[in-house]
C-alpha cells in the first residue's frame, strides 16, 4: 500500500515554544490511526499542519500534495472535524445539507438523511436551536456523508452521551470505513476507540513517543500480574511501568517474550490507556 | 459555477434580515405613513390648504393642464423619490455586511467548518463581493418594485376618496418599472464609486482580530491627521470626498435622464455655470461621462487590491493560533 501521508522532520514553532519537534510519520491508506497525547502535546498543531491550516517547517505530503500550498486540491479528498469547530449558529439543518451538497461533489444526500433519521434533529431547526450534542450529531452526519479519502476527527464525540458515542464508532467502522479510506482520530476517551484502531501514535511535548500498529503492540507489549514470589525477578527485568492492583504488582513489559513472562504470573494485553500512562510517565 | 451559486445562497441565508427584512420593514413603514396621509387629506373634517386652494384641487388642475410628457416625468420622478430611502437602507446594510463578512465566522469558529469543504478562499471572498455589489442591489430592486406598486394602490385609493380625476395618471406600471430600474442603475453605479471602500472594509474584516468597526476607522483617522500635520495637505480627504461625490452623481443622473436634458440643455447649463465661475461637471447627468472619469477606475483598482489582500490573509492566516 502506498503512503498517503508522509512527514519528515516536521516542526512548528510559536516564538520560542516548539509545538512540533522533528516529527516523522507515515500512514498507509486503509488504516485507522489513533493520535493520543495529553493536552498541549501538539496533536492539534499536527492535525492543522496536515489540513493546511498552518504553515510548518520540514516536509509534509498528503496524497503527494503540500497541504499548505495546495490546500484547495487537498480538500477535495480530505474531510475534517476540528475540536473547536462549530456549525454556524444561523444556518438551518436543511440549508447546511443543501450547502454541502452544492459545494462537494462527493456528498451523498441519502446517506446524510439516513444518519439524521436516527436522531431527533428536525430539518427546519436552526443550529442555535439544537442542543450541543445534536449539533455534533449533525456535523458528523454531514461529514460522514462525504466520500472522503482521508477523514480527520479531532475529539469528534465531545459532548455526546455514551449511547451515541458507541453507536457513532460502530457506524464509523461498519458503514463508513473501507480499505480505500483512512481515518485519523484523536480523543480523550481512548478506551472507546481502541478496538477500532489499526495504528497508534502517542505524542508528547511535540515529539512522537510511540508509533506502532495495533498488531505489533499486541505482539510486543505485555502486562503481567506478578505473583508475590517473582516480584524481585520482575522488577529486575526493567518493566516499563509498575502499578499495584489489590496488593499485587502489575508490570508492563516491552519486547520480552510471552512464555518468559507467563512463568511469573497471568499475562494479558495492556489497554491503550495503561500503555499511554506508562509511556507518558516514562518520558516525563 | 454550482459552487459559486451555493456560496451566494449561503450569503443570502445568513443575511436575510439585513438584505430582505430590514428594507421590507422600512417600506412597510413608509407605505403605512402614506396611507395615514391619504386618509388625513381625504377626510372632509380636516381642511388642508395651500394658499386659498386645497391640494386635491391643485392636483386635479395640474392633471388637466400639464402635458403628457411632463406628467410621465413627474410620476416617474415621484416613484423614484419614493424609494430613495431604500438606498440609505442599502448603504447601512452593505456597510455592516462588509465589516462582518470575513470576521463573524472567525469569531464563532465556524470558519473551520467552511474550511473543511472544497471551497477556495478566493471563491469565498468573491462570493461576498458579488453579494454586496450585485445580490443586494437586485433584492432592493425587487423590494422597490413591490413598494411602488403599494404606492400606486394608495394613489388609486386617494383618487377614489378625493373624487379627483387622477386615477389615470396614478395608474402607471411602466413608470414604476422605470423608477426601480433607474434606481438599480444608480445603485450599480454608486457601488462602482464606493468600490474602494467595499474592498477596504472586506480587507479589514479579513485582517482584524477584533472590533472591525473601530479598526476600520482607525487608519482613516490616522492618515488624515498625519497628512495634515506632516504634509499640511488634504489630498486624502479630498479623494474620499471625490469618491463620495460620485454617489451624488450616481443618484442625480437618473433625474437628468428622466428630464431628458438634451445636448442644447447641457451646453446651456455649462454656459450658465461658467458665468458664475463654476466648472460644469457633466458627470452629474451622465453615466458615460462618469465611466470615462479616471478617478472611478483608480478607485476600482484600489478596491481590487484590497480584495486580493483580503483573500491572501484569509488563505494564509495561521488557523492554529
Amino acid at each position: 500500500m502506498a503512503n498517503i501521508l508522509q512527514a519528515q522532520g516536521l516542526s512548528k514553532n510559536y516564538g520560542n515554544f516548539k509545538a512540533l519537534k522533528n516529527v516523522n510519520l507515515n500512514l498507509e491508506s486503509g488504516r485507522i490511526l489513533g493520535l493520543i497525547g495529553p493536552n498541549g502535546a501538539g496533536k492539534t498543531t499536527l492535525l492543522k499542519s496536515i489540513l493546511g491550516l498552518t504553515p510548518f517547517d520540514g516536509e509534509l505530503e498528503i496524497f503527494g500534495l503540500n497541504p499548505h500550498k495546495q490546500r484547495d486540491e487537498l480538500m477535495e479528498r480530505v474531510c475534517f472535524i476540528a475540536d473547536v469547530a462549530v456549525l454556524p449558529r444561523w444556518i438551518r439543518v436543511s440549508q447546511a445539507i443543501d450547502f454541502v451538497e452544492g459545494v462537494h461533489s462527493r456528498f451523498n444526500r441519502e446517506r446524510c438523511m439516513g444518519y439524521l433519521a436516527k436522531t431527533k434533529i428536525k430539518q427546519k431547526s436552526k443550529v442555535k436551536e439544537l442542543s450541543k450534542g445534536m449539533v455534533v450529531q449533525l456535523h458528523l452526519a454531514l461529514i460522514m456523508s462525504i466520500d472522503a479519502d482521508l477523514l480527520i476527527l479531532d475529539e469528534p464525540t465531545l459532548g455526546l452521551d455514551i449511547l451515541f458515542r458507541k453507536a457513532f464508532y460502530e457506524q464509523l467502522l461498519n458503514d463508513y470505513f473501507d480499505e480505500n479510506r483512512t481515518i485519523i482520530i484523536t480523543t480523550h476517551q481512548v478506551e472507546e476507540i481502541e478496538h477500532i484502531l489499526s495504528d497508534l501514535v502517542f505524542i508528547q511535548n511535540g515529539e512522537i513517543v510511540l508509533d506502532e500498529s495495533m498488531d505489533a503492540i499486541a505482539d510486543t507489549y505485555f502486562e503481567v500480574m506478578v505473583e508475590k514470589e517473582f516480584e524481585d525477578q520482575a522488577l529486575a527485568m526493567n518493566p516499563l511501568s509498575v502499578r499495584e492492583v489489590f496488593g499485587q504488582k502489575v508490570c508492563l513489559f516491552n519486547g520480552v517474550a510471552k512464555p518468559q513472562l507467563s512463568e511469573m504470573g497471568k499475562v494479558r494485553k495492556p489497554s491503550v490507556a495503561d500503555l499511554f500512562v506508562a509511556k507518558m510517565q516514562g518520558e516525563a | 459555477m454550482n459552487t459559486f451559486l451555493t456560496l451566494l445562497k449561503r450569503e443570502y441565508w445568513e443575511h436575510k434580515t439585513g438584505f430582505q427584512w430590514v428594507p421590507i420593514g422600512i417600506s412597510i413603514l413608509v407605505l403605512f405613513t402614506t396611507l395615514l396621509t391619504v386618509l388625513f387629506l381625504t377626510n372632509d373634517t380636516v381642511k388642508v390648504g395651500i394658499g386659498a386652494s386645497n391640494p386635491t384641487d391643485l392636483l386635479a388642475l395640474w392633471e388637466a393642464t400639464a402635458s403628457q410628457g411632463d406628467k410621465d416625468l413627474a410620476v416617474t420622478a415621484w416613484y423614484y423619490m419614493n424609494i430613495i430611502n431604500l438606498v440609505v437602507v442599502m448603504g447601512f446594510v452593505g456597510y455592516f455586511y462588509c465589516l462582518g463578512a470575513l470576521y463573524d465566522d472567525r469569531k464563532d469558529k465556524s470558519i473551520l467548518f467552511w474550511k473543511s469543504l472544497p471551497v477556495s478562499d478566493t471563491q469565498t471572498v468573491l462570493s461576498k463581493v458579488v453579494s454586496v455589489t450585485l445580490l443586494l442591489p437586485l433584492v432592493i430592486w425587487v423590494i422597490s418594485l413591490i413598494t411602488n406598486i403599494g404606492m400606486m394602490l394608495l394613489g388609486l385609493l386617494f383618487a377614489a376618496m378625493s373624487h379627483s380625476d387622477i386615477a389615470g395618471m396614478v395608474f402607471s406600471p411602466g413608470s414604476i418599472l422605470m423608477a426601480s430600474t433607474y434606481q438599480l442603475m444608480a445603485n450599480v453605479m454608486a457601488t462602482l464609486w464606493v468600490f474602494p471602500f467595499i474592498g477596504y472594509l472586506l480587507f479589514i474584516s479579513s485582517a482584524t482580530k477584533k472590533v472591525p468597526f473601530l479598526v476600520s476607522w482607525l487608519p482613516v483617522i490616522v492618515i488624515l491627521i498625519v497628512e495634515s500635520i506632516v504634509f499640511k495637505s488634504g489630498y486624502f480627504i479630498s479623494w474620499i470626498g471625490n469618491q463620495l461625490t460620485g454617489l451624488g452623481k450616481a443618484y442625480s443622473t437618473p433625474m437628468a435622464m428622466m428630464a431628458q436634458v438634451e445636448e442644447d440643455g447641457v451646453s446651456e447649463l455649462k454656459d450658465i455655470a461658467g458665468r458664475v465661475g463654476w466648472e460644469f461637471d457633466s458627470g452629474w447627468g451622465s453615466y458615460s461621462s462618469q465611466l470615462a472619469d479616471s478617478n472611478l477606475w483608480i478607485g476600482l483598482a484600489i478596491g481590487a487590491i484590497f480584495i486580493v489582500g483580503a483573500i491572501y490573509i484569509r488563505r494564509y492566516r495561521d488557523e492554529a493560533l
